[in-house]
């Protein structure tokens, strides 16, 4: 067994080491994996490409009618541009709640439990892959019409840089919430319905179509005070605005809502996983 | 690999005990109440106390009929399920408890369950499996190599695994199981579906790793080929206990009290066929006779001093009935008063 490097007893510190390896492996086959159905991830950039030409008509009517040189604070051209991002952000998001409803359904997750490496590990590794090269072509495919239809706006690298990073955490936070609606099949009949209303009402009180600075008062609220906004409007407006003013606010709210919905699924996690052992495939 | 002394012990049960709650339908909850009362249970058992023990180096044919409890055993064994009582350690280690250390040490290959990535080439699940067993890089890459050319996988790593045959799929769960160089493998019923030449490749390679490299082999089947060709002893579970465990020639030669004597005649024998108790005479041709013998009726040894008196010999064999007949016997037995050792 001289092969073996046996990541055992080496501590917290190699456990940890060995998940990122694991992670790493996962992420690097499926970018692979990514790569080879290129040709689907392209069907998805012309049908954003669809979409964001369609809106794009929409608000620069909508500007016309107003008479306006800015909405909310934004300019035509920002309000493409923050189209353009929190698309990216939408259309890149991974549905592997189903992946993981089949899995405790079928009792695969049994199966999937023992091997090592790590369940989460397995599904965190595939999601990024999936995610970031979808949302890289998303970015460049809006961008590219943007640039075409609206032209440049400002953006300093500074926010630039800390908005991607806003986005990687709300996709963190993505793949928390829906690793918890997927495990959710141990107690509900139909998990898809609720990834449906998770998407849908991440979609509207996100700021998807709208900035939610163009909300009303009471509706924007309500937004505010959700983890939708941050994950969406949040990095998209920060990105824009040319400035770090909201930058904590936002940190603490994607951060309050991770520890917050990691400690949940950590339960949940554990609960599934006693009863899986007990009840076997 | 060669372990040590042979009678290192590799796999131990000890009153390994499995239940299951299952609903009581028999008891029904009606309107309202059964919102906040829990619904009856009634307790089914999946595998009554067993105790066995394998030792290193051994392949193991672990048989009985549907529902006896063999793939409950296996998946407590590999720690994918945990026991309502009893103990049970594999290499030292109790699987419930000590997971990720066993499972570097052991593979599990079900063939009804595929634990290859669906999606990917094989070649991706070896990179993986590389990872999370940690396996050294190099040694990995060499390893697989000489798995695929044993396995002739070539052709069969580039495609998703979808795409393959069952054949050639179950080809590529066995070397991807090999990679990490376990001590034991526990197959679940590995060549259900396949074809008989499918059948046989899966058998000889399981035949060789155990021979060839030492590798102790616990399997479930429900084919008799299986259990001839690849393992030397059997244990028989049914109705909750262990029935037989021994080797696999005792349990042809025990289980069924029966004999087939064939025999060559030198000149035609027309007269009436012979008749005794516990004897079935067949007329092949005038000249080749068959008398199936029920031994616990009369013993062969008797019936052939007969048939010696009044038929003319040239030839004859004495054999065993094939496993079929044996495992058929075994399944159909409900209580066992033939069960021997
Ligand atoms: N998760 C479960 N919940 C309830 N009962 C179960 C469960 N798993 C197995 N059983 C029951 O336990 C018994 C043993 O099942 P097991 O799968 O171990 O049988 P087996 O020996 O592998 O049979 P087969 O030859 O059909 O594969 C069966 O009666 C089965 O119905
Ligand atoms: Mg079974």
């Amino acid at each position: 067994m001289t092969s073996v490097r046996g990541h055992g007893g080496r501590g917290v510190v190699g456990i940890a080491a060995y998940r990122m390896r694991v992670i790493q492996a996962y992420f690097v086959v499926h970018l692979r994996d990514q790569m080879a159905y290129l040709g689907e991830v392209a069907l998805g950039g012309i049908i954003l490409a669809v979409f964001l030409f369609v809106l794009t008509q929409l608000w620069q009517a909508t500007f016309r009618f107003q008479g306006a040189d800015t909405l909310g604070g934004y300019t035509l051209a920002q309000v493409i541009w923050y189209l353009v991002l929190t698309e990216a952000f939408i259309t890149s998001r991974v549905a592997f709640a189903r992946k993981i409803d089949t899995d405790v359904r079928t009792g695969d997750l049994a199966y999937a439990l023992v091997r090592p490496g790590g369940y989460v590990s397995a599904h965190f590794g595939a999601y990024l892959a999936e995610r970031l090269v979808r949302f890289a072509f998303a970015l460049l495919v809006g961008g590219v019409l943007a640039l075409l239809s609206v032209g440049p706006v400002p953006v300093g690298p500074v926010p630039l840089l800390v908005g991607l990073a806003a986005s990687l955490v709300a996709m963190l936070l993505d793949f928390v919430m829906v690793l918890g609606i997927g495990l959710g099949a141990f107690w509900i009949e139909d998990t898809s319905s609720i990834y449906l209303i998770y998407t849908r009402v991440s979609m509207i009180l996100g700021g998807l179509l709208i900035p939610i600075d163009l909300f009303p008062d009471t509706v924007g609220a309500i937004a505010r005070a959700l983890p939708f906004a941050a994950m969406i409007h949040g990095p998209a407006r920060l990105v824009l605005s040319s400035g770090l003013a909201d930058v904590s606010g936002l940190f603490t709210m994607l951060g309050g809502s991770l520890a917050l919905a990691g400690g949940l699924v950590w339960w949940e996690y554990g609960v599934a996983r006693r009863r899986v052992t007990a009840q076997g495939g | 690999m060669s372990t040590g002394g042979h009678c290192e012990i590799a796999v131990s049960l000890r009153g390994l005990t499995r239940t299951f709650e299952r609903p009581d339908l028999g008891v029904p909850v009606r309107g309202l109440r059964r919102f906040w009362t829990r619904r009856p249970t009634m307790e089914a058992v999946a595998l009554h106390p067993t105790t066995f023990h394998v030792n290193a180096g051994e392949s193991v044919a672990f048989i009985g009929p549907n529902g006896a409890g063999k793939s409950t055993t296996i998946k407590i064994l590999t720690g994918i399920l945990h026991p309502t009582a009893g103990m049970a350690t594999v290499l030292g280690h109790v699987p419930w408890l000590d997971r990720d250390a066993l499972s570097r040490e052991i593979a599990t290959v079900f063939g009804q369950k595929s634990q290859l990535w669906y999606h990917l080439p094989a070649r991706d699940s070896f990179t993986l499996l590389t990872r999370i067993h940690d396996l050294d890089a190099d040694l990995a890459r060499r390893r697989a190599g000489a798995l695929c050319e044993r396995f002739g996988l070539d052709g069969l790593l580039d495609r998703p695994v979808r795409t393959l045959s069952l054949g050639e799929r179950m080809r590529c769960e066995v070397a991807a199981a090999l990679l990490h160089s376990p001590r034991i493998l526990f197959l679940d019923e590995p060549t259900i579906g396949l074809d008989v030449i499918a059948r046989q490749e899966l058998r000889s390679i399981i035949r060789e790793l155990n021979q060839r490299d030492g590798v102790t082999v616990f399997l479930t089947s429900h084919d008799a080929g299986d259990v001839e060709r690849v393992c030397d002893r059997a244990i028989v579970i049914h109705t909750g206990r262990v029935v037989f465990d021994g080797s696999i020639e005792t349990l042809r030669r025990d289980f069924v009290r029966r004999k087939t004597i064939s025999l060559e005649l030198s000149s035609p024998f027309t007269g009436e066929s012979p008749i005794m108790s516990g004897v079935v005479s067949t007329q092949l041709t005038p000249m080749r006779w068959q008398f199936q013998v029920d031994t616990t009726v009369v013993p062969a040894e008797t019936v052939l001093a007969g048939l010696i008196g009044r038929m003319q010999i040239a030839d004859l064999t004495i054999t065993d009935p094939p496993m079929e007949d044996v495992i058929a016997a075994i399944y159909g037995q409900a209580s066992s008063s033939e069960a021997v050792s």
